[in-house]
Order: structure tokens, then C-alpha cells, then sequence
């Protein structure tokens, strides 16, 4: 067995520690392998030395210094990404954890906005500013890790909240970010003092300027690091409700998905559908096909209208309201956010491993059924105990995640391995027939970059030789 | 390899970083006290440790005296398992045992000759010499008894004071005596035959030595009936020796808080009302996250007339360690006195003028707090104050 054992300092160690001090930086074996795994089951990455800044011009040093010594820089937030780590350069590599820098720089009630360093979780944002009776759209899951700074770089669209099917993707509630781009350069980006330096305020997105922010919205980090993210507020609703509707087959729950989307003005705030799988059954009792319509309205007529529309459209496709406990338990769980928050009996089953695909509306039977019988026959075969979940649920109401996520009992190497091939045949196989894993994350995106055209890839290859001609940000993500 | 009898543990983690930082409505905490108060690098709470503890299962990692200094930086509070949530589907235990991880390593780390920290060493050389941790003259174990305690040499119940409490908090066995005086119980004491129950040794991964203590008390206490004041104490005798020697080896021991409600119940001791004010009450991490003793303490002191017991933010599944735990005093004390600080900012935002817990490692490292801080409150266990407040 390899082990990781160095005997020397690693060669910028003395030069890091100047930059942030002895206590934040360690190149000890132990430390470096504990930065080697996210949730994926992708083998260890163990990189060179991991150092945690407490700015944004400590930020800026460590990446000027990787470029004057051509060292790869790896950028880490809450290190969940479940498409596991970027190559970075094993033995050699910086590993910048950047989850020191988690401070609420400002709360601006009168113009909503919350302004953040980008290593602060997305929850802990939501909690600071619902102390204030506002809310930001925040992580769905994993609720307590995820931070600013990793989702907005790893996840499509900056990721999303728990309110997805009305809010859409989280780069839509994000006015600008303050980047350190691979030269050290710091960039402002939004209205703010970046693009308008007579403007002190960051309150919209694209005045000024092409949408620069954009730019680094799910680029999994390769333009450049995230420290600082201004969000738009929102005020809490008066009143938030779920409705959990049961059907007896995945047609009817989807003809009714599908019909909810397309209501305008949209009487949701989330749907989701879940079929009866027998790990679902066995944990939480529920055991028809599912979905779960969550609403907010801040007046009771409002919230009327909208329990209206629902039972309307679930009695049209054939199904019921569910007044079982296990489907009350389940939606209660879900509005009161508790759903997102305890993970526990998800973590409970074991290793995991997670496939998410977004598809059009068209495709989504297809892509759920393929996603489904992929893992679950793939186990099965191999006679590996399993437990699984999948899931449907609208992003913007426009297009679709299909979930699904397996779970494994104890540390059988052989089922490991089955795992972790299954995990990456269902990103490639996925991804060749249309569909985009929804994380922009290690593994992830050499998949996806797999089927960029030429046109795409020419024009990646310049954006970034560009902006990192040492190619010292992240590299070999997206095969660049 | 101790480890190895928590592989199911290692492999349930799933790295989703619960174990980070917690939050609820009321606010946004820290879920590990060392990671709060150190360099926060993975390994100085559960998930990254769960990682080392995989990299040593599969090869990838040894130990070594870096490492040691890293492992043994851990309060075993418990908060980790805790907030992770994650529990075994047929039993409903913890699926995620961090502290028992944490504990096997450190038992690993000795078994592999391994270089520890001089605290953790000078716990095991002062236990072999002097049968206490402190390294405290044996005859001096007694020492906290004064002329009017009435003790009985062959009662079948044992007073068992612990380390901490004999040299220590001796008015913690003060208050515990006179107490049981009162309420007509007779007990005996062993005296300077007393050792270390095996704790600090358990948590510090010192197993042969602990095993050797562990049998001494245990042919003294077999079959007598133990009232301790340390929660430390009490879940050793409770939850260690039968994994220590063998399931038959199980004392029959209690909590002085157990003992306090049936007292007050059958009303056999009552109060004066003499003390008056708020308090607070801070749960041990060894009675209340290892063994849900959490309403008892409650009960005594709501029972004690001109008493307000006061909450604080962090109580019960969710206390904030008060620093004292898993060695970490004898390894880093600036750190388990910064924790400490902690509790008692907390404290004190409660408005309560003592703060009461049950458990003499918990008094200590908290009067240190105080007194490095200078913060107008008290510590106080809570066997004091009962005493305080007898008719």
C-alpha cells in the first residue's frame, strides 16, 4: 500500500507561513489526506500543502506566489462535492481551504442585500440574515457545508436552495463577487466599486458591463478564487405550506408535475416527486408516488388560492392529497427546512453515491427510468446489498434534476470498486445521451467537457490561457 | 488494531460537513470546540478525522507523533455525534461514534510505541506510581474528610469520590458527606485503597494500565452499592469496565444526582431557602450526550425554594463542552481554558450568578475560566448546592 509519508517541508512552506502565519499552514501527511476525499467515491488526491487565508490580499499573495513558482492552486470550500476533487497536482499542489474566511461583512436592509466572504456556508448566511427577518436562497443540501464560494463555483448555476422550482438557480440571486483571479489580481465584480468606481454599492448584477459575474458561475473554479459574494435579501413569507399528493403510478405524478410547472403566476415554491423505493418505505413509511408541493404567501386568501390551483391540478391527474403520516411527516419535514437540515437518516445507510442530471421536460421519463434501472441493475447483478432514493424536482419549473443516489452498508472493497465505476458510467453514459451532471466538480467536468463542441472548447481554452496563461488555477478541470 | 473494531463507523461518514458548524433559529454555532479554537485545519474535528482514521485503516497513512498531538487534541465531548444525527437503523445508537473512533486511535497510537504528548504521558506515570492522576500523595486520598462526617467502615454503600473530587474539589465530597449524613445513609469510603477508576487512562488510549485499575477497584466494589459525585467516574463504571474487562464486570454505581431526587422525593432532605438567585446548569458531557442524564440535575435544583434555574443557549444533547474533557487540559490547557471561556460568556448571558454541573472536571476547568476572566459568577457542583441550602 502507498502511503503518504514526506520527510520535507514542502518547498513553499516557509513562504506560505509568511503570508498567513505558522498556525494556518501544514504540510503534515495526516492534514493533506484529510483533504483528499469529498463525498464522491473517487479514490484519494493527496495534494502538496493546505494553508487557510483570512483575506482576501492573503488570497491574492498565496496565488501571486503560485505563479511566480508555476505551483497549482486548488481552491477548497466546504468540500462536498460529490464529483470528486480536481486533479490539482498530487505531492505538489496548494490546497487554499478557504472556509476561515466566513465572516457577514454587511447587512444592507434598504437596499437587500447581504454581502459575505465566500468560505461562510450558504446556511450560516441564511441564518445571519434571518435573525433579521430576511432570507437568501441557500443550499438545499448538503444544508450545513456547502459554502458561498464552493457552490457558486461547482454547482450549475451557483447551485440552489430549497425554493428551486420558483427561485430557479442561486446566480440569479447574486448581485457580485469579488474574485482573485489567477494573476492575484483582486476583481470586483456587479455594480459595485468594480464596474462604476463612483458607485460603493453593489445592488444588480449587469449595469456597466457584459455579466462578468456570470463568468465565474459554475466554473468550477479555473478563472479564478472566490472571496467575497453579495446576495439579494428577501423578506421572510408570513405563511409557508406543503401539500404532499400521492399517485399510483409515475405517469400520473409526472403529468401533474409537469402541469404545475406550466401554471403562471407559479403557485409554488418547490415540487418534488419521489417514487416508493424500498429504502424510502423501510426508513419513512411512504410508499405511493409522491410529490410535494411547498407554497408561500404572506395572506390567507393568497395561501387559499394557491391550495386551490394544487388540488385542482392533482385531482386532473388522477391523484389524491396525502394525509398519511409518513407523507405529512415527510412534507413537514421539508417546510420546516428540518428535511434539508438532519441528514442523519440519509448518512445513516453509508458510503454513497450520487447521479444528478439536468433534462428538459420532454426527457425526463427517459432519464429518470435510465438513471434508475443504471444503478439499481448494476447492484443487483453484482449482488451488492443496497438502498437507494431518486428523486425529480424542478429547477425554475423549466428544467429538471433527476436524482439518484445509492447507498452502501460497510467498507467491502469489491462493492467500493463496483461503486465507483457505476459512478462515473452513469455521469459519461448521462451525459452522451444530452444530459449535464448539475455539479461542475473534478471528475464532472472532464466528463462534460468530453462533449463540448470544438467551437466551445476553442473558446475555453482562450478564456483561459487568458486570464491564467501559467495555467496554475485549478488545473485540468474541464481537461484544460 | 483497536480501530478496526470501528470500520463500520469510518465508512458511514459521508464527508457532508454537519459535524463543521451547526445552526437553528436561535443562531449559528460551532459544533466542535477544538476546531473553534485551533487551527481548523480537517483533522482537528470529526469529518477530517474520520478521513485520517480511513487513511490508516487502508495504508494510505501511520501514525506518528504529529499526528498524536492532533488526536489527542479532542475534548470527547461528543457534539460531533450529536449534531451528526446519524444513527444505526436497528438500534437507534449513534451510527457515527467519533469519540470511540478518537479513543482507538489514541489506543493505537500507544500500542504502536508511538510519541504522545508529556500530559497524556504524566497521566499514566502518576497513575502507576501514586494510583492517581494528579501523582497526589495515596494517604492524602481521605484527605477531604473533616470532623463532622460520619463515616461508616463497613456500609455497603461506597462513597467513591474520584481523583478530581479527593484532591481537587475535595468540598464537592464535602458537600456529597454531609448531605448523605443528613439523610441518614450510611457509607463507607476506600480510602487511600481508592485509584483512579480508569478513565483518563480509557480516554488517553492507555488500556493495560487502565485494565489494571480498573480490575483493583472492581474487586474492592463488587459488591458493594457506588455513589459518585464525577460523571467521569460514573460512566466508567457504568459503560467501561464491561468493554474493559468482560460484560460481567458491570458495578452497581449511581449518580449523586439520582440520588439527590429520590431523596428530595421521599423527603428525607429539605431545604432552608437560605440561597437565593439564578442559576444555571452546565451538563457534563459524561452524563448528560453519554448518558441522558439530563433532567435530573434540573429536577434538584428547580426543588430548591428561592432557586431560578436559568438556561443557557447550549444545554441538554447540545451543551457546549466546558473544555475539561478527553485529556485535553493536560495536552493544550490555553485551549480547554479558551473553551472554558466560552461557557462561562454563556453563563453570564444568562443573568444566573452560579453556574452548577455535576461533575468535578467540569468545576475546575470552569473556576479557571472565571478566575482567568474575572467574571462576576460562580461555579459551584451541585451536590454544593444542596448542602448550602439544608434545613
Amino acid at each position: 500500500m502507498t502511503t503518504v509519508v514526506r520527510t520535507a517541508h514542502h518547498p513553499l512552506y516557509d513562504d506560505l507561513v509568511a503570508i498567513v502565519g505558522p498556525k494556518f499552514v501544514s504540510d503534515d501527511d495526516f492534514v493533506r489526506f484529510a483533504y483528499s476525499m469529498d463525498p464522491s467515491p473517487q479514490l484519494p488526491r493527496v495534494q502538496g500543502i493546505v494553508v487557510r487565508p483570512g483575506t482576501t490580499q492573503e488570497v491574492s499573495d498565496i496565488v501571486k506566489l503560485a505563479n511566480y513558482t508555476r505551483t497549482p492552486v486548488v481552491p477548497s470550500g466546504g468540500r462536498c462535492s460529490l464529483y470528486g476533487l480536481p486533479p490539482g497536482l498530487p505531492g505538489k499542489a496548494i490546497v487554499v481551504d478557504m472556509t476561515r474566511m466566513r465572516r457577514v461583512l454587511n447587512i444592507d436592509e434598504e437596499n437587500s442585500a447581504v454581502t459575505v466572504e465566500a468560505g461562510i456556508t450558504l446556511a450560516e448566511m441564511a441564518t445571519k440574515v434571518q435573525e433579521r427577518g430576511w432570507d437568501v436562497h441557500t443550499a438545499a443540501q448538503p444544508y450545513y457545508g456547502d459554502t458561498v464560494g464552493g457552490q457558486l463555483s461547482g454547482v450549475m448555476g451557483g447551485g440552489t436552495g430549497a425554493e428551486l422550482t420558483s427561485a430557479g438557480w442561486n446566480t440569479h440571486h447574486l448581485y457580485g463577487l469579488k474574485v482573485v483571479l489567477p494573476d492575484g489580481t483582486i476583481l470586483q465584480t456587479g455594480t459595485g466599486p468594480g464596474t462604476n468606481t463612483s458607485q460603493r454599492i453593489t445592488y444588480a448584477r449587469e449595469p456597466g458591463s457584459p455579466d462578468i459575474t456570470g463568468l465565474f458561475i459554475g466554473d468550477a473554479g479555473i478563472f479564478g478564487i472566490k472571496t467575497e459574494a453579495t446576495y439579494r435579501m428577501y423578506r421572510l413569507p408570513k405563511i409557508r405550506e406543503g401539500w404532499a399528493c400521492a399517485f399510483d403510478t409515475f405517469e400520473d405524478a409526472w403529468r401533474f408535475c409537469k402541469t404545475m410547472a406550466l401554471i403562471e403566476p407559479q403557485p409554488y415554491a418547490m415540487i418534488v416527486m419521489i417514487p416508493p423505493t424500498a429504502t424510502l418505505k423501510a426508513l419513512m413509511g411512504l410508499k405511493d408516488w409522491l410529490t410535494m408541493c411547498i407554497f408561500k404567501a404572506n395572506r390567507e386568501d393568497e395561501a387559499e388560492w394557491k391550495r386551490a390551483v394544487i388540488k385542482e391540478a392533482v385531482k386532473d391527474a388522477g391523484g389524491r392529497l396525502s394525509d398519511d403520516p409518513a407523507s405529512r411527516e415527510w412534507v413537514d419535514r421539508a417546510v420546516s427546512l428540518k428535511a434539508h437540515r438532519e441528514m442523519g437518516e440519509f448518512a445513516s445507510l453509508g458510503v454513497w453515491t450520487y447521479l444528478e442530471l439536468i433534462a428538459p421536460p420532454s426527457e425526463v421519463p427517459e432519464c429518470f427510468h435510465f438513471v434508475k434501472s443504471l444503478h439499481e441493475g448494476t447492484l443487483e447483478k453484482n449482488n451488492i446489498p443496497y438502498h437507494s432514493n431518486n428523486g425529480i424536482v424542478s429547477v425554475g419549473g423549466n428544467q429538471w434534476i433527476i436524482t439518484s443516489i445509492i447507498f452502501l452498508e460497510g467498507s467491502d472493497a469489491r462493492a467500493m470498486g463496483v461503486m465507483r465505476e457505476l459512478w462515473a458510467r452513469g455521469l459519461e453514459m448521462g451525459t452522451e445521451r444530452g444530459w449535464f451532471p448539475d455539479a461542475h466538480q473534478g471528475y464532472g467536468t472532464i466528463v462534460i467537457a468530453k462533449h463540448w463542441s470544438p467551437e466551445v472548447a476553442n473558446f475555453m481554452r482562450t478564456l483561459k490561457r487568458a486570464l491564467d496563461p501559467n495555467n496554475i488555477m485549478n488545473p485540468g478541470l474541464w481537461s484544460l | 488494531m483497536e480501530l478496526q473494531k470501528y470500520v463500520r463507523d469510518v465508512y458511514s461518514c459521508v464527508r457532508c460537513g454537519t459535524c463543521m458548524r451547526k445552526y437553528n433559529l436561535e443562531g449559528v454555532r460551532g459544533v466542535c470546540p477544538v476546531r473553534e479554537h485551533s487551527s481548523g485545519f480537517e483533522p482537528t474535528y470529526s469529518r477530517g478525522r474520520n478521513v485520517v482514521a480511513r487513511g490508516i485503516l487502508e495504508g494510505y497513512l501511520e501514525y506518528t507523533p504529529a499526528l498524536a498531538k492532533v488526536l489527542y487534541e479532542c475534548t470527547l465531548c461528543a457534539n460531533c455525534r450529536q449534531q451528526c444525527g446519524a444513527k444505526d437503523p436497528d438500534t437507534g445508537r449513534p451510527r457515527i461514534d467519533v469519540p470511540a473512533i478518537t479513543k482507538a486511535m489514541r489506543a493505537d497510537l500507544f500500542a504502536a510505541g508511538v510519541e504522545v504528548p508529556e500530559g497524556v504521558k504524566k497521566f499514566g506515570e502518576n497513575i502507576e506510581r501514586t494510583y492517581n492522576i494528579l501523582g497526589a500523595p495515596m494517604e492524602e486520598r481521605a484527605g477531604w474528610l473533616s470532623p463532622d462526617i460520619e463515616v461508616t467502615p463497613d456500609a455497603n454503600v461506597v462513597y467513591f469520590p474520584g481523583c478530581l473530587t479527593a484532591y481537587r474539589a475535595p468540598e464537592v465530597a464535602q458537600a456529597t458527606a454531609r448531605i448523605l449524613n443528613k439523610a441518614g445513609i450510611q457509607f463507607s469510603i476506600l480510602g487511600a485503597e481508592e485509584y483512579c477508576c480508569g478513565d483518563p487512562l480509557i480516554m488517553t488510549g492507555q488500556l493495560q494500565l487502565a485494565r489494571g485499575v480498573a480490575r483493583h477497584n472492581y474487586e474492592l466494589l463488587k459488591n458493594k452499592s457506588i455513589i459518585t459525585t464525577c460523571a467521569g467516574c460514573y460512566r466508567t463504571f457504568r459503560e467501561e469496565y464491561p468493554k474493559l474487562l468482560g460484560k460481567e464486570f458491570r458495578l452497581r454505581s449511581r449518580h449523586m444526582v439520582g440520588v439527590l431526587v429520590e431523596l428530595i422525593g421521599a423527603g428525607k432532605i429539605k431545604f432552608n431557602g437560605a440561597i437565593k438567585g439564578k442559576v444555571t446548569y452546565h451538563d457534563p458531557c459524561e452524563l448528560g450526550r453519554e448518558l441522558g442524564v439530563y433532567d435530573q440535575p434540573r429536577q434538584v435544583i428547580r426543588s430548591i425554594p428561592g432557586i431560578e434555574l436559568v438556561e443557557m443557549y447550549r444545554r441538554r444533547e447540545n451543551a457546549w463542552c466546558c473544555g475539561g474533557g478527553g485529556g485535553l487540559k493536560a495536552v493544550n490547557p490555553e485551549m480547554a481554558l479558551e473553551i472554558a471561556q466560552d461557557r462561562v460568556e454563556e453563563a453570564l448571558a444568562t443573568g444566573a450568578q452560579w453556574i452548577v454541573s455535576a461533575c468535578p472536571s467540569c468545576k475546575t476547568n470552569i473556576r479557571d475560566a472565571i478566575q482567568a476572566t474575572g467574571a462576576e459568577l460562580q461555579v459551584m457542583d451541585i451536590t454544593e448546592l444542596v448542602a448550602a441550602s439544608l434545613v
